[in-house]
């Protein structure tokens, strides 16, 4: 899995300069598109976690970047190999943004199969990292997508990064 | 006039500012999630009121709790465009050595709107217990 080490993108909020507050509609887009998000990648499906992100998005890790549509549809893969039964969950979405560019804060919990539950069937859930995501989002032919999702991993039971 | 699909927003946006602000102990910004007079009834018989009261609770809450989060779900609000009632499910994480759910249960709250935004007048916190 290729990883950049590179700078974070620029997270500042976005310039104020239209002055056109988020509507409710733009908020549900947004959860809207959080929940895709989170059923994309826990489903593998890798083309439709892509989708929720610009072309040129960014999902930035403690360990590095994934940078670009390739990159992160092959991380999908990466994630449903190294974590059998992952999903994750997100809340307390706290929105601001202004225009066509919006910022987001939110928590993030993931859970797996135990290993430990051997043949046992079903599997028993784990709940195996928390975090909190620092997002900037762009509205770009009318469809809100993710620029940039950095997540800042608070605890993490499950072994490293592959 | 009754409760708007704004309102609604701006309820769970309050929500969501209150978790993060308690969880990473800023206690101005939990504050003033609140109205100037507020009543909270946490776990416990201990009662805070207003913003002295809240800022004691806070301040024990967040050094007892240093590495905790805050989850809502199922929130159920009621009212009109002035005031509002809501009732929400809360689990409580421990984030230090591995995520662990420290407790659950449920607020029972009321909201009014100040000057034009949502904030909490009460909050009843109920931890969930086994049947008797």
């Amino acid at each position: 899995m290729a990883l950049r080490y590179a700078q974070s993108p620029d997270r500042s909020r976005p310039r104020l300069s239209c002055h056109v507050p988020l509507t409710a509609a733009d908020t549900i887009e947004i959860l809207d598109l959080i929940g895709r998000y989170c059923h994309a990648v826990d489903a593998g499906d890798g083309p439709a976690y892509a989708d929720t992100y610009l072309p040129e998005g960014i999902f930035e890790m403690p360990v590095g970047l994934v940078e670009g549509r390739d990159a992160l549809i092959e991380m999908v893969g990466v994630i449903q190999n190294a974590m059998p039964g992952v999903r994750h969950m997100s809340s307390n979405w706290v929105i601001e943004g202004d225009g066509d560019a919006a910022t987001m804060r939110c928590y993030m919990q993931i859970k797996v199969h135990d290993p430990a539950s051997g043949e046992r069937a079903p599997p028993q859930p784990k709940l195996v990292a928390t975090g909190i995501y620092d997002d900037t989002l762009r509205r770009v032919d009318g469809a809100w997508k993710f620029a940039s999702r950095k997540i800042n991993v608070e605890c993490w039971d499950w072994p490293d990064w592959p | 006039m009754p409760l708007t699909p704004n309102d609604r927003l701006a309820i769970l946006d309050l929500a969501a500012r209150y978790n993060q602000a308690i969880d990473s102990a800023e206690i101005d910004t939990w504050i003033a999630c609140w109205t100037p007079d507020a009543h909270f009834e946490p776990p416990g018989k201990a009662v805070f009121d207003g913003p002295s009261g809240l800022r004691e609770f806070a301040e024990g809450h967040t050094s007892q709790f240093p590495n905790t989060r805050h989850w809502n779900a199922n929130h159920v609000i009621d009212g009109d465009d002035t005031s509002a009632t809501m009732s929400c499910y809360l689990n409580f994480f421990g984030v230090k050595g591995g995520p662990k759910l420290l407790a659950a249960g449920t607020y029972q709250d009321t909201l009014r709107k100040v000057d034009g935004e949502w904030r909490f007048a009460t909050r009843k916190v109920r931890i969930d217990r086994a049947p008797d």
